[in-house]
């Protein structure tokens, strides 16, 4: 997650990537979605310079991977925390407590919906349906799902993550 | 219970493996095709067996491959719509992660039928586990070559790519899926002309549920007639349901259609945690739901049809007397209002105000006059919105407001004042 | 035919008709926001709904065809009952600030509202404020996203017909918002074309701000001033004083379409350092005079070169009107006797032998004279020798809508980097003069290839012309300039008639930069050539020499002139140098004579565009001097030399015309006309510059009008001079100097003359070639241009930019 991204520096290290995944279309705009993942994943998040980029290497306009990048939610135009914790809220899940274990998080994090602890640690996002409705409710973690969480089970994952992050740290 | 056949392998941990799929049958479905079947007797067997799409509209299978133009010098393409989306919905992601290759074998079998050389299988992006199981998949199933050049000897090529999507419910719309394959914002595309006819890329592409097309390996290894026995005669075969929401043992189960809403709940779903229910949602969150006493509906799709409800993506979801119809109401407008592409007027400004009125009247602050203003906007949005989305939205906000009126103008203060025209000149 | 009926009446439309424009052309009003002519249809703002019996649904009558026997109902109570939901929805969230909305009075929602709202709403819930302020996207396109009705037909309008993709849709839902990301800004066109579809006040014009309300101002309809193609606008102005220009999409070529110079500069008209009463040289200053005494001048001088045996020239500006042009050349002739009239001094290959005669052949007889929209019918469009998408941008956005069609193939060959040449087939720089070239490979085949990229352009448009039932063939006039012209002229006309014979539809018009350049060769501002392009009896070569009498008509021919130094004279400076213009300018600081006139939008008149189509300009203000126009001079000038030159009104001018030039102003829409079978031109190709070598900093100088100019006009409009940025040097340094985008300038040198202005990287040009905007080719660098043969071969140095 570095911040000294630059748009020469995004397309050296997603050239051969970014051309791979296009390879699998007939056209290059195609590739936008896949290439803002790939950038994802390597830098955290999506920003201006990647979108430059991104347009720069599959030679599209770059309003077209913006747009992209800011229909869909699982981009992160801003820099999320070190983990992202994405609640489902929805119907199925909300019937199994979803709401209550949102507002539990929100005060133990102190952050809202959608904001970032302030030690950059964890970014806390209450989400639509995860397809996870037998095991409400459900909290994405980064890319794992968590089931049938419940405010003791979110009690240990906050430990998990807060050790490790100090772990990290020292 | 009856015989399993989409989940035969669903606690067997190593059935993503293509030789414990195989021992299990698997891909004998598409060897009897490749072998026996000209692409046209395939779809004249689809027809036959007249399989219906496990998406949502539930359109037979047969017929949309058949308007797929025989001559029209483009590529064809196959999109397998596994963006999985609607609230109380998770049957794809479970045949993805436990027997993907049942649906890859159902994707030769279609690509074939529709002479596509190209398939894009199109996967939520919050599905990590369904794409990594997939990816595994297709590499295992071209290294057998059920995948790549001349399929077997057949002369027929296939590759599969998996496009993921990145969180938008409306991707799971055909025509929004077709976009975002090629790299748009997911926004529904004008019908006619038909996906079957300009669809991705302009070309003749058919787009079909996980579901569907996990269904085709059992149909042609056992056959139409074992097919058309299942079920109802207009829609019949294998089919999964899922229950979740206040019922005691959530999941996804395989069980013949037909069966009676209520009766379901209390076999599948276990029944009530709390007390008894009082209402079901019978197919996702778009599908309007059912008070108790319309639980004795067949739960097929002609039958809810008939009912004003639909099958849709079978996601049963319970509502026991603990349960507010206004909170619920507010959630999945909420949630239709979120996932609004934005393009047309009445989805996007009307569920947004609807969704603004709902969450005043469930903080204490309605007016009188406000449950006839969320009916108001039910019928601007409902027939009237682009795609649907909208549709399904107004149509299962309206269902809510018809069943459960009562609980909704409870929550008005009886002081409060009610609604003034406003004139705007 | 299909037969349906609508609101009760049967109507007969053909198949694939929407609803919708049977509708209209029955004059049966449907309203709607998203739909918009030339546009792909979008269907999202479901104010079109209609009633179809048999169907459940309402279906929106703009994306619906018409079929057999289809009963449609456009006002039943489902269908009003459903315009006045989407209104109520619509307003629901739009702020109600129409009185301090730029577009109020002529904004398509409150004229929506008023004819088929309900007057009043029930949603009283707080409305959605999107952002406190507006945000100005560039220097002339403002938004205001809480007004916006996500109609997308700017978005629509700037990919689909302007190509720039600069605008986009950000977010999803009720959040999405009209956008441009602040590298897609900087591919606007700053055409504005937006503002113009944009049917409520969200998209504004930032010169038109707060400035004036639509019912406040006059209107007159005119045609642009810019470039050749002519385009139909309404200048708008309040109390005389000029507000805007707008475009309507039932008037003109151009429907609503205007690029940058069109909307935004005619803030030109009426500024400048004019010329406001006539003059003559006195002791070497210039010294006012009255307009007997200056007349009176020029008629003696004339008089005196004539009986000396000296020559006169005359040389008029292609803004003249048709019927100034038409009196200037009978002045010329009957009055100065002479037959050397010349309309355009950038042309320098005109004066070669020959040349005049195939621009005779070629342009006045074989060049189409209909509707370009005809044109682009056909299935290959072949765009040679123009940069069209910068000197004749609106003629570019008609290019582009018309290769919507899938069926469609484009060719373009030019010197410099077209705006067309994303959608082409195939693309080819082409320095000047070497259409000759490229055309002689296509047609004549065999010929030597001198370049790969020749061979592998004319690979791939030799399919797409082969396999094309109809060719419009669409020449640009930069080879003009070159020693080639006469050559290229003569090819194009065989091309024409190679093609042709081939069984194929082939139809050729000119893209001129200028916007009467045609008009005036009509009316016979060419030496040798009559009015209808009439060959003049008896007339001699034009003298080479300089001209005993110069008389120049609202034209700068000195700024091409080598500049000498101060006081002199240069060796083509005229004995009497007579100069009868609005503005002060390079020439009119030699001139011996001064004569005011009014400029382009202070008189009315006639243009012919490059469709051969003649059409009615109008002055929006009064001439900025007292006196008589210059019709009314030519003809009292005639009259002290004892001649009578008549007509003077413009109705017998153009009867005169009309006279003179059989046809003027007919105007085809149908049919080909015969092309003569043509024979390979027996002219040997000439000889050109070589390619040169790229390790040399030698590179070749190309001119001509940038997005943002056109000539000398563009430099007064203050919009277009912010927009436009000052002087530049356009070209590729190639690999390696990507980083120092903005960091450059450029010394542009050739003989002794030098010109240095900023870099603009353009990596689309090709290595060889450097572009600078005509317009600043002044004073001194202009004779960059001078003498060296078309196009110069200069040499570039980079150099630090200097703060
Ligand atoms: C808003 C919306 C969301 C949808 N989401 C899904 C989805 O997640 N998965 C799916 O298979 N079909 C979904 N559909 C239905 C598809 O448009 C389409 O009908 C289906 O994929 C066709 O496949 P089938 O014929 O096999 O059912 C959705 C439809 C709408 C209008
Ligand atoms: S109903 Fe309209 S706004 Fe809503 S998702 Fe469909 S097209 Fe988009
Ligand atoms: S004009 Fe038809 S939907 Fe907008």
């Amino acid at each position: 997650m570095t911040d000294d991204r630059t748009v020469a520096g995004i397309k050296a290290a997603l050239a051969a990537q970014v051309q791979e995944a296009a390879a699998r279309y007939p056209t290059s705009r195609s590739a936008i979605m896949p290439a803002l993942e790939l950038a994802q994943q390597k830098y955290g998040s999506v920003d201006g310079t990647t979108y430059q980029a991104v347009a720069e290497l599959l030679d599209v306009p770059e309003i077209w991977v913006f747009e992209v990048a800011s229909f869909y939610t699982l981009f992160d135009r801003a820099e999320p925390g070190r983990h992202h914790l994405r609640l489902c809220t929805n119907v199925s899940c909300m019937l199994r407590g979803a709401e209550e274990i949102l507002d539990c998080l929100q005060e133990q994090l102190s952050v809202k919906d959608g904001e970032t602890t302030a030690d950059g640690l964890i970014t806390l996002s209450g989400v639509e349906c995860l397809g996870a409705c037998d095991k409400a409710p459900v909290l994405m973690v980064d890319d794992e799902y968590h089931e049938d969480v419940t405010a003791e089970t979110l009690d240990a994952l906050l430990k998990v993550l807060t050790r490790e992050a100090k772990e990290g740290a020292a | 219970m009856s015989e399993l056949v989409l989940l035969k392998n669903i606690e067997n941990p190593d059935a993503p493996d293509i030789s414990v799929y195989e021992r299990s049958g698997g891909y004998e479905g598409m060897r009897i095709v490749l072998a026996g079947y000209a692409p046209d007797q395939v779809i004249e067997a689809v027809k036959t067996s007249t399989l219906r799409g496990r998406g949502g509209a539930g359109f037979p299978t047969g017929l949309k491959w058949s308007f797929v133009p025989k001559d029209s010098g483009k590529p064809h393409y196959l999109c397998c719509n596994a963006d999985e989306g609607e609230p109380g919905t998770f049957k794809d992601r479970i045949l993805m992660e436990r027997d993907p290759h049942q649906l890859i074998e159902g994707m030769i079998i279609a690509a074939y039928a529709i002479g596509s050389n190209t398939a894009y299988l199109y996967i939520r992006g919050e599905y990590g586990l369904s794409v990594r199981r997939c990816e595994q998949a297709i590499v295992a199933a071209r290294a057998k070559g059920y995948l790549g050049k001349d399929i077997l000897g057949s002369g027929f090529d296939l590759d599969i790519h998996i496009h993921k999507g990145a969180g938008a419910y409306i991707c799971g719309e055909e025509t929004a899926l077709l976009e975002s394959i090629e790299g748009k914002r997911g926004q529904p595309k004008l019908k006619p002309p038909f996906p079957a006819v300009a669809g991705l890329y302009e070309c003749p592409t058919v787009v079909n549920n996980v579901e569907t097309l996990a269904c085709l390996p059992h149909l042609f290894r056992r056959g139409v007639e074992w097919f058309t026995s299942m079920g109802p005669k207009d829609g019949p075969g294998p089919k999964l349901f899922c229950f979740s929401g206040h019922v005691k043992a959530p999941g996804v189960y395989e069980a013949p259609m037909g069966l009676p809403l209520g009766e379901m709940l209390e076999v599948y779903g276990g029944g009530a945690i709390n007390g008894r229910f009082k209402a079901a949602i019978p197919g996702g969150v778009s599908a309007p739901m059912f008070p108790e006493s319309g639980f004795d509906v067949k739960m097929d799709f002609s039958s809810l049809a008939e009912a004003g409800s639909m099958l849709g993506s079978a996601g049963v979801i319970g509502l026991d007397e603990s349960a507010s119809i206004p909170r619920v109401a507010r959630r999945i407008t909420e949630f239709f209002s979120h996932e609004s592409c934005g393009k047309c007027t009445p989805c996007r400004e009307g569920l947004t105000w609807a969704a603004k009125i709902l969450r005043r009247i469930e903080a204490g602050e309605g007016s009188p006059g406000d449950v006839e203003q969320l009916e108001m906007l039910c019928g601007s949005i409902f027939g009237k919105s682009f795609c649907a989305l909208g549709d399904g939205a107004a149509w299962s906000l309206g269902a809510a407001l018809k069943h459960f009126r009562h609980e909704f103008e409870a929550l008005i203060p009886v002081q409060a004042q009610p609604v003034q025209e406003m004139r705007l000149w | 035919m299909v037969t349906f009926t609508l609101d009760g009446r049967e109507l007969q439309v053909e198949p694939g008709t929407t609803i919708l424009q049977a509708a209209r052309s029955a004059s049966v009003e449907i309203p709607t926001f998203c739909y918009q002519e030339r546009l792909s249809i979008s269907a999202s703002c479901r104010m079109c709904l209609v009633e179809i019996e048999g169907r459940g649904k309402l279906e929106p009558s703009c994306a619906t065809a018409v079929a057999e026997g289809m009963v449609v109902h456009s006002r039943s109570d489902r269908v009003v009952e459903t315009r006045e939901d989407m209104l109520e929805i619509l307003l629901a969230n739009h702020p109600l600030d129409c009185p301090v909305c730029d577009k109020g009075g002529e904004c398509e929602l409150q004229d929506t509202v008023f004819e088929y709202g309900r007057g009043s709403s029930r949603l009283r819930d707080p409305k959605r404020v999107f952002r406190e302020r507006d945000i100005e996207l560039n220097q002339v396109i403002v938004f205001n996203a809480n007004r916006c009705i996500q109609c997308q037909r700017c978005v629509r309008m700037c990919e689909e017909i302007v190509g720039d993709v600069a605008l986009g849709t950000s977010e999803r839902g009720l959040d999405s918002e009209i956008t441009g990301t602040g590298n897609s800004l900087k591919d606007c066109s700053h055409c504005g074309n937006c503002i113009e579809v944009c049917p409520v006040g969200a998209l504004m014009s930032i010169p038109y701000r707060y400035k004036a309300r639509p019912w406040d101002m006059q209107r007159t309809e005119t045609i642009c001033g810019m470039c050749g193609t002519g385009c139909s606008m309404t200048v708008e102005t309040r109390d005389g004083e000029f507000k805007r220009v707008k475009s309507r999409f039932d008037t003109g070529i151009n429907g609503e379409l205007l690029c940058a110079k069109g909307r935004f500069g005619f803030d030109a008209i009426g500024v400048g350092d004019r010329i406001r009463e006539p003059m003559i040289r006195k002791n070497g200053g210039l010294a006012s005079v009255s307009w007997a005494e200056a007349i009176g001048f020029v008629a003696a001088k004339a008089r005196e070169v004539q009986e000396q045996g000296g020559s006169i020239q005359g040389q008029i500006s292609p803004r003249q009107t048709n019927e100034t042009a038409f009196m200037f050349q009978r002045l010329m002739r009957q009055a100065f006797s002479t037959q050397d009239i010349r309309s355009s001094t950038r042309f320098s290959g005109l004066q070669a032998d020959g040349a005049i005669a195939a621009l005779a052949q070629t342009v006045g007889e074989l060049a189409a004279r209909r509707p370009l929209d005809s044109l682009l019918k056909a299935d290959c469009i072949f765009v040679l020798g123009s940069n069209v998408t910068d000197e004749n941008p609106v003629s570019g956005y008609l290019i582009r809508a018309a290769m919507a069609d899938p069926g469609k193939r484009l060719l373009v060959a030019s010197s410099r980097p077209c705006g067309l040449d994303g959608i082409a087939a195939a693309k080819l720089r082409l320095l000047p003069g070497r259409e000759v070239h490229l055309l002689a490979q296509l047609t004549a085949g065999g010929q030597e290839v001198e370049s790969r990229a020749m061979a592998g352009f004319t690979g791939a448009a030799e399919p797409v012309l082969a396999g094309a039932e109809s060719i419009a063939l669409l020449a640009g006039t930069e080879f003009l300039r070159t020693g080639a012209a006469a050559e290229t002229l003569q090819w194009i006309a065989h091309a024409v008639a190679h093609y042709s014979a081939q069984g194929k539809a082939v139809q050729l018009q000119f893209l001129f930069d200028r916007p009467n350049q045609l008009g005036l060769w009509d009316m016979g501002c060419l030496p040798g050539v009559l009015p209808g392009w009439r060959p003049s009896k008896g007339s001699e070569a034009p003298a080479d020499e300089a001209p005993g009498l110069l008389y120049v008509l609202s034209a700068d021919p000195a700024r091409t002139w080598p500049d000498t130094g101060p006081g002199d004279r240069g060796g083509r400076r005229a004995g009497c140098l007579v100069v009868h213009g609005p503005h002060m300018n390079a020439t009119a600081e030699l001139a011996d004579v001064l004569l005011p006139a009014p400029s382009y939008g202070e008189e009315d008149g006639t243009f012919t565009n490059n469709e051969g189509r003649v059409q009615q300009v109008q002055a929006v203000k009064a001439a900025g001097y007292d006196g008589p126009t210059p019709r009314q001079v030519f003809k009292q000038i005639a009259q002290a030399m004892g001649e009578e030159l008549q007509p003077v009104s413009a109705e017998q001018v153009q009867a005169a015309i009309a006279e003179e030039v059989p046809g003027f102003g007919a105007f085809g829409v149908e049919g080909t006309s015969e092309v003569p079978a043509g024979e390979v031109p027996a002219s040997a190709l000439p000889l050109l510059p070589d390619d040169g070598d790229s390790q040399s900093q030698e590179r070749y100088l190309v001119t001509g009008d940038g997005l943002f100019q056109s000539g000398q006009l563009s430099t007064r409009s203050e919009c277009l001079s912010m927009l436009g940025g000052g002087p530049y040097v356009e070209s590729n340094p190639g690999e390696g100097y990507a980083q120092a985008a903005g960091a450059l300038s450029v010394r542009i040198s050739c003989q002794g003359a030098s010109f240095t202005a900023p870099l603009k990287i353009n990596t689309a040009f090709d290595e060889k070639t450097v572009f600078i905007p005509e317009c600043y080719l002044v004073n001194g660098e202009n004779s960059l241009l001078a003498d060296a043969g078309y196009p110069p071969r200069v040499t570039v140095e980079l150099l630090p930019l200097e703060d």
